[in-house]
């Protein structure tokens, strides 16, 4: 018989955090979208202001997190042990491929300080360390070329940039799809990834007990 | 005492009248004309006090391009880039060895447009100080005197309005004693010789409207920048002119905010050496040097000043391009970042990439020439000649004028950078021969076109009357079929032209005067910002095409037209792609291949998840029902 226990994962800082994030980006998702005229919303010159300041109200955000996690030590959550990491990144896509419709254990316990499998901590190193500076970067030198004109000259200028501005974007899209969805599957229930991040607290399953076996 | 005497010149300049001395009107040999009746001479006349060779030799609008000859023009067969010398195929008319335009020619059909001097001083045409000098020049005199061949005489014409001189009985001039003044002197009050005003430049310019009455266009003859781009300069708000414009109860705007607030042509385009307006061209200063204090003084600059007036970059003011940007622009007098920092985003950058005129002329109201076509005549043998912006001749007041919006098209300036700016295209199809290629001599054109009573050739008829009634009415006149093509050509064979074949050109005109203040101008971003941007709107070249032949832009031109030309339903039209200039406008470009890869991306995904959603629900049901 599984056994579950309830484990403080995510502090209030980080769940903060997270959410403030999470906001910014789906608000510059659609910004991005009306800049590009695929929708009306806002209106093209809000949305232009809107979409720079939340540009940079992510930078800050990220830098803010960049310490905490820092600081704190939580960034060991996104650091992988080389040893087994692949054999176990193999069984964890066995898992979500097999297991997870048999109802299998998942392969990787979940603990406070270990949060992660290794699937999530491959996603979360592309995200932040690639995709997330392409978009700062790109979109930094978007906003810089009002500047320092100059730089259009090294970059290319925006037939260059907003492509690649835009093409993140899209990529950042389908992360978030593919995050809300797997949130589903971490837990208990296919809501308690999500009641973590808001209360904080999830039911993980621990070791089974003596009377089980 | 410098600063005092600049500002006793500027006093000077706006109370020029008030000032200048009297003057004697004297003859070509520095006697008074009233003593020997022969024509006034402004060179002598003026020449008493200022140097009037210096003036006529360093005067764009007297050499008309007369000092570049063997620079580049428009077209191959071009001997300069100037007026004379430059083929107009507005005018159609050429000169050259192999032209069809002499010299003396050239003066009877430019001369309406010209100051003198310069290609017409041999002929005996004077540089005219009279045409810009006086409140009220006579003008329609003086080009009656060069069509007459009286050339001398045409000065003298310019100063019927003041009374000093009258036409005889016999058509020539006399001058009228009882209004000058002791010895032959001409009171200041008389002539009031004053610096050019508005209406003096749109004489041969643009139409200039000052008057209280209701702005009339003249459209029988408008004036060559009207014609060509609709600008016209009055401080009058539209809805109060006299034209059949539709919408005309809403448009309160004045036709150019610059008339509007007082601004004369000599504000921005003024004389090179002009001490208080003087400023050195940002290319030719040096770095350390922000402002040059040293001036000419006043006598210097009375005697000498240069006639070279400080000019913009339009892409049609092809005579001494060596000036272009020597003038202040918009940014010279307004502080554009301060003003448009508060609202629109990326100010330095819009500005950096367009022309104020972009937003601040997004519609031109009196209609502007679309295209001319030399390929036809019309029974006063001239070419058929379209307008666009009007239903219908502009000429007819039952014509509705809806005026038209210029086209965006980028502009290399002299500084290095590629700015958008405002322009009218103007479409010429016309025959040419042999080879080198030369326009068909309009000789040849309406000896090919009209037997010797006068009337169309009947083989003419026979091939462009499409209702057969016997007559070719305005629409018939068009090539736009493979036979008619072929019975004209063969016309002009017959008549000795050799391998006659059509070709088109397409002149920008750069439109700067008709400005609007910041209420009338463009603000709403999604006006350029959007899927269907202003700036990328086609733009009609031709309302038809003849058969077989195609259209390029004059070759000595600064804008670029990146986009493509194409035919619908017979016209023939012009679509601007930005990109193809690198330019990349945000709400309209995208790289499409981009947006289908995360359109299949966003779809992919939610699609694999929506399907392992499903296969979690159906396994876990199955399991539930098992332990059940």
């Amino acid at each position: 018989m599984k056994r579950y226990e309830n484990v403080k994962l995510y502090t209030l800082y980080e769940r903060l955090w997270h959410w403030v994030q999470a906001l910014a980006v789906l608000l510059l998702l659609v910004t991005g979208l009306e800049i590009r005229d695929h929708i009306r919303l806002f209106g093209f010159e809000r949305a232009v202001r809107l979409h720079n300041a939340l540009g940079f109200f992510l930078l800050f955000n990220a830098f803010l997190g960049l310490f905490y996690f820092l600081t704190s030590g939580a960034i060991r959550q996104y650091v992988s042990e080389p040893r087994d990491f692949a054999s176990i990144a193999v069984r964890q896509v066995g898992y979500y491929l097999r297991g997870i419709f048999k109802g299998a254990p998942h392969p990787v316990e979940r603990t406070a300080k270990a949060r992660l499998n290794p699937l999530q901590k491959l996603t979360y190193v592309m995200i932040l360390n690639v995709l997330l500076p392409w978009q700062i970067f790109s979109g930094l030198a978007i906003w810089g070329l009002e500047r320092w004109p100059h730089i259009e000259d090294w970059l290319g200028g925006l037939p260059v940039l907003l492509p690649l501005h835009a093409l993140g974007s899209w990529l950042f899209a389908a992360f978030i799809i593919m995050h809300v969805y797997l949130t589903t599957t971490s837990g208990r229930k296919p809501l308690s990834g999500i009641h973590a991040m808001i209360t904080g607290w999830e039911e993980i399953e621990t070791q089974e007990t003596e009377e089980a076996k | 005492m410098r600063v005092a005497a600049v500002l006793l010149l500027a006093a000077a300049v706006h109370a020029g009248s008030l000032l200048h001395p009297d003057v004697a009107l004297l003859d070509a040999d520095g006697r008074s004309v009233l003593e020997t009746n022969r024509p006034v001479s402004p060179a002598r006349t003026c020449g008493e006090c200022h140097d009037t060779d210096y003036i006529a030799a360093h005067s764009y609008h007297a050499l008309v391009g007369l000092d570049e000859i063997g620079n580049r023009g428009g077209f191959e067969w071009d001997l300069g880039p100037g007026m004379f010398g430059r083929w107009d195929p507005i005018v159609y008319r050429r000169l050259g060895e192999d032209g069809d335009l002499g010299e003396a020619e050239w003066i009877r059909i430019y001369g309406e447009r010209h100051v003198g001097g310069g290609p017409a001083a041999e002929a005996g045409v004077e540089m005219n100080c009279f045409l810009c000098h006086l409140p009220r020049p006579a003008n329609a005199p003086r080009v009656d005197a060069l069509r007459n061949g009286k050339n001398e005489w045409a000065a003298t014409a310019t100063l019927a309005h003041t009374g000093l001189v009258e036409r005889a009985g016999n058509g020539e001039w006399r001058y009228v004693k009882s209004r000058f003044g002791e010895e032959g002197i001409v009171p200041q009050q008389a002539l009031g010789l004053t610096d050019p005003k508005a209406a003096n430049c749109g004489l041969c310019h643009t139409q200039v409207w000052t008057a209280p009455e209701p702005l009339a266009l003249d459209c029988e003859k408008l004036a060559r920048d009207t014609d060509c781009s609709g600008q016209v300069f009055s401080p009058q708000r539209v809805k109060d002119s006299a034209l059949n414009l539709a919408g005309k109860e809403a448009l309160a705007q004045p036709w150019d905010v610059h008339a509007e607030r007082l601004l004369e042509c000599t504000d921005c385009h003024h004389a090179l050496n002009n001490p208080v307006r003087f400023t050195e061209a940002e290319r030719s200063r040096p770095a350390h040097l922000a402002y040059d204090a040293r001036r000419l003084e006043i006598s210097e600059y009375l005697k000498t000043p240069n006639h070279h007036f400080t000019k913009g970059e339009s892409a049609q003011g092809n005579v001494a391009r060596r000036l272009d940007g020597s003038m202040r622009r918009c940014e010279g007098c307004h502080n554009a970042e301060a003003t448009h920092e508060q609202w629109l985003p990326n100010p330095r950058r819009h500005l950096r990439t367009l022309l104020c005129e972009s937003c601040h002329i997004p519609q031109v109201f009196a209609p502007a020439r679309r295209q001319t076509d030399w390929t036809v005549l019309t029974e006063e043998r001239g070419p058929r000649i379209e307008y666009r912006g009007v239903d219908g001749p502009p000429h007819e007041a039952t014509s509705t004028i809806h005026g038209y919006r210029p086209v965006v098209l980028p502009r290399h300036q002299r500084d290095g950078l590629i700015r958008h700016g405002p322009h009218n295209l103007v479409t010429s199809w016309f025959w040419v021969a042999g080879d080198p290629a030369r326009p068909i001599p309009q000789a040849l054109l309406e000896s090919a076109w009209f037997d010797e009573a006068g009337g169309y050739r009947p083989g003419i008829i026979g091939a462009l009357d499409e209702n057969g009634d016997g007559h070719l009415e305005g629409s018939e006149l068009r090539l736009d079929t493979e036979a008619k093509v072929d019975a004209i050509r063969t016309a002009l064979a017959l008549h000795g032209a050799d391998r006659p074949r059509i070709t088109g050109s397409i002149q920008p005109a750069s439109l700067h005067h008709g400005v609007v203040a910041g209420d009338f101008a463009t603000r709403r971003c999604e006006t350029c910002h959007n899927e269907k941007s202003r700036l990328t709107e086609p733009f009609e070249l031709s309302s038809y095409v003849p058969t077989g032949a195609s259209a390029t832009l004059v070759g000595d031109t600064n804008i670029t037209m990146p986009g493509r030309l194409y035919e619908e339903g017979g016209r023939l039209l012009y679509e601007p792609i930005p990109t193809a200039s690198g330019r990349y406008v945000i709400g309209h470009d995208r790289a499409g291949w981009i947006d289908w890869v995360g359109v299949l991306l966003i779809l992919g995904t939610v699609f694999g998840a929506a399907m392992h959603g499903l296969a979690r629900f159906a396994s876990a049901r199955r399991h539930d029902g098992g332990a059940a």
